[in-house]
């Protein structure tokens, strides 16, 4: 297939943490068969050989390390590796993260910790190492997962919020070192993370009736997206958020019949 | 704190809703009001309810005029018997908007667009030229213009009202841009679904869509049109100098929830 543009990412080395999670999947699937070597990380090895397996991808291409994204020296040591394999990074994708659903007057200290050191200080964490190589070598594009909740408010997802904020932090702070951030914000999206909210028939109608298009998003949506963001094609664009959603916000959720 | 004793107040769309809410507010806090709206019965209605049941404490004067927000002629004109009056004008409201017009984007007539878009845009930026330029003159002014939730968060078949107003909000941050070094501050106030003549024929259409609006509403109520005056009340005041091209909402949490649940159960 030809395209106009050229989108092969044939030469460059992405991370992708959370790589064994629907979405974090499939952005590294779509970064891999964009040409792109991979570096598949998580904190469950089963899951990421599993990963390794399915994803089709070369496995000379392919590269798997476990890692806790909120242990700073698991994530320098996720970056050593990857030069070791590949000799550069060109692209970060994070896509680690936990949810936790429950009333916040219910959230325990320990829970509430827990949720904004993955989801917050974890993500940081690999971008500051991400960037110290970016940044060496002349650029990058680090791409972070946030959500239809950095926007509106539903209960817990403070830490959502605070990934558009360090999207546009960060963004500004490197766009001078070529190194571009932004966040792809996923709507109403069918995952195992979401799996037991589309179980009730009832929260699923109320979803699907309030996206514009008509049905949930699924992983692959991303694909185009993150393929883009890690091309040379968006260097000028960063510290944004984009959504893919369907056109939920631009309803704001209000009835659309 | 927030009195508008000494200050002279246009309310454009002053006849009913929250055009007539803000002026009964603006005249609690003292202020010289000059309503306008295009009914003359309605806007002289509201006045006169104004005037029988001032109390002693009010010191604002009360004037009302049958003015067509299109016409620019007609609009200078009352600028000019104000300045006559008063010397100044010190804040702009514009409330005027024209009849809900709502219906598939695609039968929409051009007609019925240019009507909407004449008083909801057109008379906004022609209210704010006029009666800002005496602003200008003057080295003080407070504007807020009337938007709607719409202009961020819309549904269906809602298409001219939905331009029109995003059309008021960029209105908005190109004044408060161009105006702030006069002195003046322009600033937008976008309602969320508020009680007033306008959404009482829209919730009347069905019992559902009241119970609707309400279940997505996190403050579990529906606003009403004080609500929107007390935030324009505070916006047109000496405190609020320093808040600029900014768009409130006031919506009781409704356009910054997703919550599939009904905050109602």
């Amino acid at each position: 297939m030809k395209h106009s543009l050229d989108f092969s990412l044939r030469g460059k080395v992405a991370i992708v943490t959370g790589a064994s999670g629907d979405l974090g999947f499939a952005m590294a699937q779509a970064l891999g068969l964009a040409g792109a070597c991979v570096v598949l990380s998580s904190r469950n090895r089963v899951k990421l050989e599993d990963a390794r397996e399915r994803i089709g991808i070369d496995k000379k291409n392919i590269l798997t390390q476990e890692v806790d994204v909120t242990k700073p020296r698991q994530v320098k040591l996720l970056v050593r590796k990857t030069i070791e394999s590949f000799g550069r990074l060109d692209v970060l994708v994070t896509a680690a993260g936990v949810q936790m659903r429950k009333p916040a007057i219910d959230f325990a200290p320990r829970e509430w910790e827990r949720v904004l050191k993955v989801n917050l200080s974890g993500t940081f964490f690999c971008c500051q190492e991400a960037a110290k190589q970016m940044v060496s070598s002349g650029g990058g594009r680090i791409i972070l997962i946030s959500s239809l909740t950095a926007e509106i408010g539903l209960p817990n997802m403070a830490s959502r919020g605070a990934i558009r904020q360090l999207t546009k932090a960060l963004a500004v702070e490197w766009a001078s070192k070529g190194v571009t951030v932004n966040s792809i914000g996923p709507g109403r999206f069918r995952t195992h993370m979401t799996e037991e909210l589309f179980a009730s028939e009832k929260i699923r109608e109320s979803f699907i009736s309030l996206i514009p298009m008509g049905r949930a998003g699924i992983a692959s949506d991303l694909s185009g997206l993150t393929v883009f963001l890690a091309s040379d094609h968006s260097k000028y664009l960063t510290g944004q958020s984009i959504y893919v959603d369907g056109g939920w916000l631009a309803s704001g959720g209000n009835p659309l019949g | 704190m927030l009195d508008l004793f000494g200050r002279t107040a246009i309310i454009t769309g002053a006849g009913s809703g929250i055009g007539a809410a803000v002026s009964e507010k603006l005249f609690e806090r003292n202020c010289n009001i000059v309503m306008i709206a295009k009914s003359q019965k309605n806007v002289q209605k509201v006045a006169e309810k104004l005037v029988e049941t001032k109390q002693a404490s009010h010191q604002g004067t009360v004037e009302y005029y049958a003015c067509d927000v299109r016409k620019e002629k007609e609009l200078a004109t009352i600028k000019d018997r104000v300045l006559m009056k008063d010397g100044k004008i010190d804040i702009l409201v514009t409330c005027a908007a024209a009849p809900a017009a709502s219906g598939k984007a695609e039968e929409i007539t051009y007609e019925d667009w240019k009507s909407v878009m004449q008083t909801d845009l057109d008379g906004a930026f022609l209210s704010c030229k006029i009666f800002g330029t005496s602003m200008i003159s003057k080295g003080y002014g407070r504007i807020v213009n009337l938007t709607s939730f719409h202009t961020i968060a819309t549904y269906p078949e809602r298409v001219v009202y939905n331009v029109a107003k995003s059309g008021v909000e960029g209105l908005t941050r190109a004044l408060a841009v161009e105006w702030g070094k006069y002195g003046i501050t322009i600033n937008a106030v976008a309602p969320g679904p508020i009680i007033t003549p306008r959404t009482s024929w829209f919730l009347s259409q069905s019992p559902d869509i009241g119970k609707g609006m309400l279940s997505r509403t996190p403050n579990r109520r529906l606003g009403e049109a004080e609500d929107v005056a007390e935030l324009i009340a505070f916006l047109v005041s000496e405190e609020a100098k320093h808040i600029n091209g900014q768009q409130i909402v006031i919506d009781g949490g409704w356009t910054k929830s997703a919550w599939w649940g009904s905050y109602c159960e």
